[in-house]
C-alpha cells in the first residue's frame, strides 16, 4: 500500500512531509515532535479500539510510543529516520502502539496460567465444542478419543491452514480481516476456512474409527452420531456463510 | 528474522507469560509487522508467521490486531462486515463470543445476569465473564461506568475485573476467578480467634478503601461478598458487577434472600437489609460512609455472632479478649449520620489495625525493644508528593550522599582501612556516578509530568516509587560501608547498586513497580529494605541470626504483600547462604509469595539462589531443573544478567563434571562481560572460576594464565587492594605449591597479608600460610596464625559461623603437632559445640575429637565422639569411603585402647575396605599397620607380622620407604 492509498492520511500522503517531520523529531525540534503528536498518535486510538483499554491507558500508550519512535539506540538513530520516506511511519507507529497494547494486557493478567499453547487452545476448542452441551450425557469414556483426534487433525494441517483457523476461532478475525491480512480476497479467505474445516472433519473421523475400532456394531452406531456431532460443532464454530 | 535486536523491540520488556517451551522460530520484529500492516509481505512468510504463532500468544494476538487493523483501514465496499451476528435471540452457547472472550461453560445465572467462565486469547487463560444489563437506559450506562473504573482498580483485596465493555445491549464484566470461599462461609465454620476475624475485615477495608478511592460506592458489602484465596481477602461483587437493582433481593424482615425474586417488582433500593446503612434503606443514594456502615455491621456481627442494635449498643459491647477499642471504632462506623462516621474508611482501616498491632506489639517490644514500632499515623492517605513538584537535581540527595557525608565516608575509609587513594577515587566515583543519574532521572520524571505535561500523573508516582527504593538502597549501602562491623568487604555492595534505568523506561515502570498506597506501604518497602541490606552485610561478614530475627519481626508487622514476598525472599537468601536445613521450606515460601505478588524480578532472584544453593549441596538434578526455568525466564536479560546466567551454567556444568562445557560457558561469559559495561565488574570472577575449571583439568599453565587474568581484571574493576584482587592472588600462589619453592609460597603470602590489612583473614592466605607451615613442620608458627586468625572469626562472624569451626579445628590439628591434646581437646569442645549443617566438617572434627579424648585417656569421651561421627555418617544420604575410612580407623585406634583387638582388628579391616585402591598408599599402610598391632595383641604374631610386610612394601612401592610411617612399620616389625 502506497502512502497514497491511505485513506486517513493527511500528513503521510506526502512522503517528503513524512521525512521533514522525521528529520525534525530526531534532531529533537519540539515543533516537529508536536506536529507528529497531532498527526501520527491519534492513529493509534482505532488500531487499539478492539483491545478496549481505557482511555487513560491509551494515553500512556501514546506517549510510551512517542517516546520509543524518537530514541535510538546509541549506534543507531531514531527509529524515526528508517521508517519516514517509505511511507511506512503511519503503520510502525500503530505497530509499536499495538505491541505495547498487548503486552500491557498480558502483564495485567500475569500470574501462573494453565501451560498451554496457542494449538493447544485451539484443539481443546474444536474438541469440547463439539462435545456440549449436545453431547454431556455421552461424553465420559470416548472424550480422550476426541481430543486425541482433534489434536492429530489440527497438527496435520498447513501452516496457513492452522494459522486461519485459529485466528478465526481463537481470535475472532473475520474473513475480510483474514482475507486483508493475507492480501487475499474475502472469498478465498472463506474457501480456506471451509477446507480446513472439512479436512479436519475427515480426518477425525478416521483417527476416532482407527482408534475405537472397525468391528463392534456398538462403535460404529457411536461414530454416526459422532459424525453429525462433528459437523455440528464446527458448524458452530466456524458459523458464517462459509459456502459447504 | 535473525537475532538481532533493533532498538524499539528490544526494549520492549519481555513477558514470561504462560509460553511452553520455546516457541519455533523468532518473535515478529516490528519490521515484520510493519511490512504486514503495509500489505507487502509474501504469503510464504506468513506460513512461517503463523508456526511460529502456534506456541507463542504473544505474536498470534499480535498477528491477529494488524489483520483486523489492516481490513479496518482497506475496507472492501462490496462487502458488507461479517462480524458475528447479534446474539440477543439465543442464549449464548459454547465457542460463542462476548468481545474476545471465547465462552467455554456458563457457571450460573441470577436475576439479572449471567456468569460464563471464558477463554482470553490475548491472556491466554480461562476467566469469568459476568453478563449483566438493564432496560433503563440511564441504569445501563451507569452499570458500564461503574464496571469501566472497577477495571482501573489493581488492589489486593479487590477481585481483579480484566475489562468491562457493552456486548448486545448489556454490560459484559471480565474477571478473575476465584476458587476459594467467601467470609461468610469462613466464619460459620466458627472457632476463630478475634484476631483473626478483624484480620481478614482490615484486608477487606483496604480493599473498600481503594474503590472508594477511584470513586467507587460497594452498595452491598457483605461477608458474603469478600472471597477469600489462601490468606487474602477480596471484595467482590460492587454494586455495577453484582447487582442491577432490588430484584436480586427480596427485602424481608430478618433473613438475607438471595434467589432472585420471581415477581420481579422493581425497586430502586440495592442492598442487604441486614447490613444496609440507614440513608441507603431510605432510598438515599448510598455513600463511601454506606459502605462503611456495613462494614461495621459485618464485623460486629462475625466478633459477636448478632447484628448491632445501634452505635451505642455497640459502643457499650463486651466480649472477652477483645480490646475494647474495636468496638468503639464499629461504633462510630455505625452512627446514624453519615457525617459523624470516620472520614474513609483508610481511617477506618488505620484504628482497627493500631488495635490489632497495640496487642501484637506488647509481644515483640519484649524480643526486639521499641524499634519496630509501627508506623500508623497516616495510612490510608496517597503518597504525597514534595510540594515544590521539581525541586532542583542537585538537592535532592542531600543528606543521603553530600560533601559532607562523602568526607565523612572517606576519613573512615582511608583512615580506617588504609583504603589507597586510587581505591577511594574508584569508590566515590561510582556513588556520585549513582547520586548524579538519580537526581537527573528524577528531575526529569517530574518535568515530564508537572512541567510538560507528557506523562501522567499516576506515572509519575511509580516513577517516584521506583527511585524511592533506589535512594533507600543507597543510603543502607552507605550506612554499610560506614558500620562498625564493616572490614572492607562490604565495598563490593556499591558495585551493585540496583539498576537506575528501570525508573527511566515509562513501559517498565507501568508495568513493574508496584505503587505502595499508603504511607504506612511505603513504610514498609522501606524497612524491608533496611533488613534487606542488612542481610547483605550479614551474608558478607557475619550476623546472620539477629538478621534472621529483625526479618521475622519485620514480617509480624508487613500488611503489604510485595513487601512480604520481598522480606521473605531476603530471609530465604540468608538462610540459604547459611546452607541452613530449613533453607529449601523457607525459600519455597518466598517463591509462592514472589509468585503471588506477580513479582517476576524477585523470582527470578530466587530461582538464581535455589540453583547457587543446589549447586552446592549437590542436588544436581534439581538445580538442573531450577537452571533451566531461569534460563527461559532470562532469555533476553543483557548485561549483567547475562553474565551471571553464563557464570551459573558454568559452575552447573563444572559441579557435573562438565569441565569443557563449563570452560565453553565461562567464556561466552567473558565476552559478554567485556562488551557491557555493567557487566565488566564480573569479568575477575569469570577469570577466577576459569582459573579453577583448568586446574580441575589438570592444565596448570591454563589455569595459572587465567588467574593473572583474575587479578588484573579485579586490580582493574577494585584496585589491587581489593579483596577481591587479593583473594585471586592467593588462588594463584595455591595452585603454583607444587611447582614453585617454600620460600617463595611463604614470601608472597606474608605479602598478600600486609597488602590485605584488616582483610586479611578473608583471603584465605592466612589459611593457607598456616598449612604450609604446618607441613614444613613449623608448628608453631602455624598455631599463631590459625590462633590469630580463630580469635578474629569467633569475634567478627560469630562463634557458629562455618569459617569459625573451621579455624577452631585448625588450631587443634595445630596442638596436636605440638603436644599439647588437652589444648586440641578444648578447642575440637568449641567447634563441635557449633550447630553446623555440614557433614563433612562435622565427620572431621569429630574423629579429630575422638583422637584428642583417647590421647587424653578418656577413652568414653573418644567412643562417643566416634559414635556422633557415625552417625552423621549412617544419616547422609551417599557413601562416602573417606569419612567412613577415617571413622573405622579411629575406631580401630579405641578399641585397641580398650584392650579388645578383635573388635579392633574388625575395624582396621573395615578401614582397609574402605581405603585400597582410593585412598593413597600411606592411608593404606596406616590401616595395615594398626590391623597388625590388633592381630599381635590378639595373640596372632604371624598374621601380625605378614600385614605389616605389606604395608611396608605397599610404602616402598609408592617411593615412600623411608617416610617417619615406614620407619614406624620397621619399629613394629623390630618388637618381637
Ligand atoms: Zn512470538
Amino acid at each position: 500500500m502506497s502512502a497514497a492509498e491511505d485513506p486517513v492520511g493527511t500528513l503521510a500522503a506526502l512522503d517528503a512531509g513524512e521525512l521533514w517531520l522525521a528529520a525534525g523529531c530526531s534532531s529533537g525540534d519540539r515543533w516537529a515532535t508536536r506536529e507528529l503528536e497531532s498527526t501520527l498518535l491519534p492513529a493509534v486510538v482505532p488500531a487499539l479500539a478492539h483491545l478496549r483499554l481505557e482511555a487513560a491507558v491509551l494515553e500512556d500508550i501514546k506517549q510510551i510510543t512517542l517516546q520509543r519512535l524518537l530514541t535510538g539506540s546509541p549506534n543507531t538513530s531514531a527509529k524515526i529516520l528508517e521508517y519516514a520516506g517509505r511511507g511506512r511511519l503511519r503503520a510502525l507507529v500503530k505497530v509499536v502502539a499495538l505491541r505495547l497494547g498487548v503486552d500491557i494486557i498480558r502483564r495485567r493478567g500475569r500470574e501462573p496460567t494453565e501451560s498451554a499453547t496457542p494449538d493447544d487452545w485451539l484443539v481443546e476448542r474444536l474438541s469440547t465444542g463439539m462435545l456440549s452441551p449436545e453431547s454431556r450425557a455421552m461424553k465420559t469414556e470416548h472424550t480422550h478419543a476426541f481430543k486425541e483426534a482433534f489434536g492429530v487433525a489440527v497438527q496435520e494441517l498447513s501452516d496457513r491452514a492452522r494459522g486461519v483457523l485459529r485466528l478465526h476461532v481463537l481470535h475472532q478475525c473475520t474473513i475480510d480481516e483474514i482475507g486483508a491480512l493475507h492480501g487475499v480476497h474475502r472469498s478465498t479467505a472463506a474457501r480456506w476456512i471451509a477446507e480446513a474445516r472439512d479436512s479436519i472433519g475427515n480426518r477425525v473421523r478416521r483417527h476416532l474409527r482407527s482408534s475405537l475400532g472397525l468391528t463392534s456394531q456398538g462403535v460404529e452406531s457411536l461414530l454416526e452420531s459422532l459424525d453429525s456431532q462433528v459437523e455440528l460443532s464446527l458448524s458452530r464454530l466456524l458459523p458464517r456463510g462459509l459456502g459447504s | 528474522m535473525n537475532g538481532e535486536h533493533d532498538p524499539v523491540t528490544s526494549t520492549v520488556p519481555d513477558t514470561p507469560g504462560p509460553a511452553v517451551g520455546d516457541p519455533a522460530g523468532d518473535c515478529l520484529s516490528d519490521e515484520q509487522l510493519v511490512e504486514l500492516a503495509c500489505g507487502t509481505s509474501s504469503l510464504g512468510w506468513l506460513d512461517q508467521a503463523h508456526a511460529h504463532a502456534a506456541t507463542c500468544t504473544r505474536c498470534a494476538a499480535l498477528l491477529a490486531e494488524v489483520g483486523r487493523m489492516r481490513a479496518r483501514e482497506s475496507p472492501d465496499p462490496t462487502t458488507v462486515d461479517a462480524r458475528p451476528p447479534s446474539l440477543s435471540l439465543r442464549p449464548l452457547a459454547v465457542g460463542d463470543r462476548i468481545a474476545r472472550f471465547v465462552i467455554e461453560d456458563e457457571l450460573g445465572a441470577g436475576g439479572m445476569g449471567v456468569v460464563y467462565s471464558a477463554y482470553d486469547p490475548i491472556l491466554d487463560r480461562r476467566l469469568a465473564v459476568k453478563l449483566v444489563g438493564d432496560h433503563r437506559r440511564s441504569e445501563q450506562a451507569r452499570l458500564l461506568r461503574e464496571a469501566q473504573a472497577m477495571a482501573r482498580i489493581e488492589h489486593d483485596n479487590v477481585v481483579r475485573v480484566f475489562e468491562a465493555g457493552e456486548f448486545d445491549g448489556k454490560v459484559f464484566i471480565a474477571m478473575e476467578v476465584m476458587e476459594g470461599g467467601d467470609l461468610r462461609q469462613w466464619i460459620r465454620r466458627g472457632e476463630h480467634s478475634w484476631r483473626q476475624i478483624v484480620e481478614l475485615f482490615v484486608q477487606a477495608g483496604r480493599g473498600l478503601d481503594a474503590a472508594h478511592e477511584h470513586g467507587l460506592v460497594h452498595r452491598d458489602f457483605k461477608p458474603a461478598n469478600v472471597l477469600l484465596d489462601g490468606g487474602r481477602a477480596r471484595v467482590s461483587d460492587f454494586g455495577a458487577v453484582g447487582f442491577i437493582s432490588g430484584r436480586d433481593h427480596r427485602i424481608t424482615s430478618d433473613a438475607i434472600v438471595d434467589e432472585p425474586d420471581a415477581g420481579g417488582a422493581v425497586t430502586t433500593i440495592v442492598g442487604t437489609p441486614r447490613y444496609m446503612a440507614p440513608e441507603q434503606a431510605r432510598g438515599d443514594t448510598p455513600t463511601a460512609a454506606s459502605d462503611q456502615y456495613s462494614f461495621a455491621v459485618s464485623l460486629y456481627e462475625a466478633l459477636t455472632g448478632q447484628v448491632p442494635e445501634s452505635s451505642a449498643q455497640c459502643g457499650s459491647t463486651a466480649v472477652a479478649g477483645v480490646p475494647r477499642a474495636v468496638f468503639r471504632c464499629l461504633a462510630r462506623a455505625l452512627a446514624p449520620d453519615p457525617g459523624a462516621r470516620h472520614p474513609t474508611m483508610a481511617a477506618m482501616v488505620v484504628v482497627l489495625e493500631r488495635a490489632l498491632s497495640r496487642r501484637a506489639r506488647r509481644i515483640r517490644a519484649s524480643l526486639v525493644g521499641g524499634a519496630l514500632v509501627v508506623g500508623l499515623g497516616l495510612g490510608g492517605i496517597l503518597v504525597p508528593l514534595p510540594s515544590s513538584p521539581c525541586a532542583s537535581p542537585e538537592d535532592e540527595l542531600s543528606g543521603v550522599w553530600d560533601a559532607q557525608r562523602r568526607a565523612e565516608l572517606q576519613s573512615r575509609l582511608a583512615d580506617g582501612r588504609q583504603l589507597g587513594d586510587a581505591e577511594w577515587s574508584r569508590i566515590a566515583r561510582t556513588i556520585d556516578d549513582y547520586a548524579e543519574s538519580w537526581g537527573h532521572i528524577r528531575h526529569e520524571a517530574c518535568l515530564d509530568t508537572r512541567v510538560r505535561a507528557e506523562v501522567s500523573e499516576s506515572v509519575l508516582d511509580r516513577r517516584m516509587a521506583c527511585l524511592d527504593e533506589r535512594r533507600i538502597a543507597l543510603e543502607e549501602t552507605l550506612a554499610l560501608l560506614l558500620d562498625d562491623r564493616a572490614s572492607g568487604r562490604e565495598l563490593e555492595l556499591v558495585y551493585e547498586l540496583p539498576d537506575l534505568s528501570v525508573c527511566d523506561d515509562l513501559s517498565a515502570v507501568v508495568s513493574d513497580v508496584a505503587l505502595p498506597l499508603t504511607e504506612e506501604h511505603r513504610e514498609e518497602v522501606e524497612r524491608a529494605e533496611r533488613a534487606r541490606a542488612q542481610a547483605d552485610l550479614a551474608l558478607i561478614v557475619g550476623g546472620v541470626d539477629p538478621a534472621l530475627e529483625s526479618i521475622d519481626a519485620l514480617l509480624e508487622s508487613t500488611s503489604w504483600q510485595p513487601t512480604q514476598a520481598y522480606l521473605l525472599a531476603t530471609r530465604a537468601r540468608l538462610l540459604l547462604g547459611q546452607k541452613s536445613q530449613q533453607a529449601l521450606h523457607a525459600w519455597r515460601g518466598a517463591y509462592e509469595a514472589a509468585v503471588r505478588s506477580r513479582d517476576a524480578e524477585l523470582q527470578l532472584l530466587l530461582e538464581m539462589a535455589v540453583v547457587d544453593y543446589l549447586i552446592g549441596t549437590n542436588e544436581l538434578d534439581d538445580a538442573g531443573f531450577w537452571m533451566s526455568v531461569v534460563g527461559a525466564r532470562a532469555r533476553r536479560k543483557q548485561g549483567k544478567r547475562a553474565v551471571q546466567l553464563a557464570r551459573m551454567r558454568a559452575s552447573l556444568a563444572r559441579a557435573e563434571g562438565h569441565l569443557a562445557a563449563a570452560r565453553d560457558e565461562l567464556e561466552a561469559g567473558i565476552v559478554l562481560a567485556k562488551a557491557s559495561d555493567s557487566a565488566k565488574v564480573l569479568l575477575d570472577v569469570l577469570y577466577g572460576d576459569l582459573g579453577g575449571v583448568e586446574m580441575e583439568q589438570g592444565n596448570t599453565e591454563e589455569a595459572l594464565a587465567a588467574t593473572e587474568l583474575a587479578v588484573a581484571a579485579a586490580t582493574e574493576a577494585y584496585g589491587a587492594g581489593s579483596l577481591r584482587a587479593l583473594r585471586w592472588r592467593t588462588n594463584l600462589v595455591s595452585m603454583s605449591l607444587s611447582r614453585r619453592d617454600s620460600s617463595w609460597v611463604e614470601r608472597e603470602l606474608r605479602e598478600i597479608l600486609a597488602t590485605a590489612g584488616s582483610l586479611q583473614y578473608e583471603t584465605g592466605a592466612s589459611q593457607l600460610l598456616a598449612m604450609v607451615l604446618r607441613i614444613e613442620g613449623r608448628a608453631r608458627e602455624a598455631y599463631a596464625i590459625d590462633e590469630a586468625r580463630s580469635d578474629w572469626c569467633v569475634s567478627r562472624l560469630g562463634p557458629t559461623h562455618p569459617q569459625t569451626v573451621e579455624s577452631l579445628g585448625s588450631v587443634a590439628r595445630d596442638l596436636m603437632l605440638l603436644g599439647d591434646t588437652e589444648g586440641a581437646e578444648a578447642m575440637l569442645e568449641r567447634a563441635v559445640a557449633a550447630p553446623r549443617d555440614v557433614p563433612g566438617v562435622s565427620v572431621q572434627l569429630l574423629a579429630d575429637l575422638s583422637y584428642a579424648r583417647r590421647e587424653n585417656g578418656d577413652l568414653e569421651g573418644a567412643d562417643e565422639a566416634l559414635s556422633r561421627a557415625d552417625d552423621i555418617v549412617a544419616a547422609s544420604p551417599e557413601s562416602r569411603p573417606r569419612w567412613e575410612a577415617a571413622l573405622h580407623q579411629e575406631r580401630g585406634m579405641l578399641e585397641l585402647a580398650r584392650g579388645r583387638p578383635r573388635l579392633a582388628a574388625e575395624a582396621f579391616r573395615r578401614a582397609l575396605a574402605a581405603t585400597v585402591g582410593r585412598a593413597p598408599p600411606a592411608h593404606v599402610a596406616v590401616a595395615r599397620l594398626g590391623l597388625a598391632r590388633a592381630l599381635r595383641s590378639d595373640g596372632q604374631p604371624e598374621q601380625a607380622r605378614a600385614e605389616a610386610q605389606r604395608a611396608l612394601a605397599g610404602l616402598a612401592d609408592a617411593d615412600d620407604g623411608d617416610s617417619p610411617l615406614a620407619r614406624e612399620i620397621l619399629d613394629f616389625l623390630g618388637e618381637q
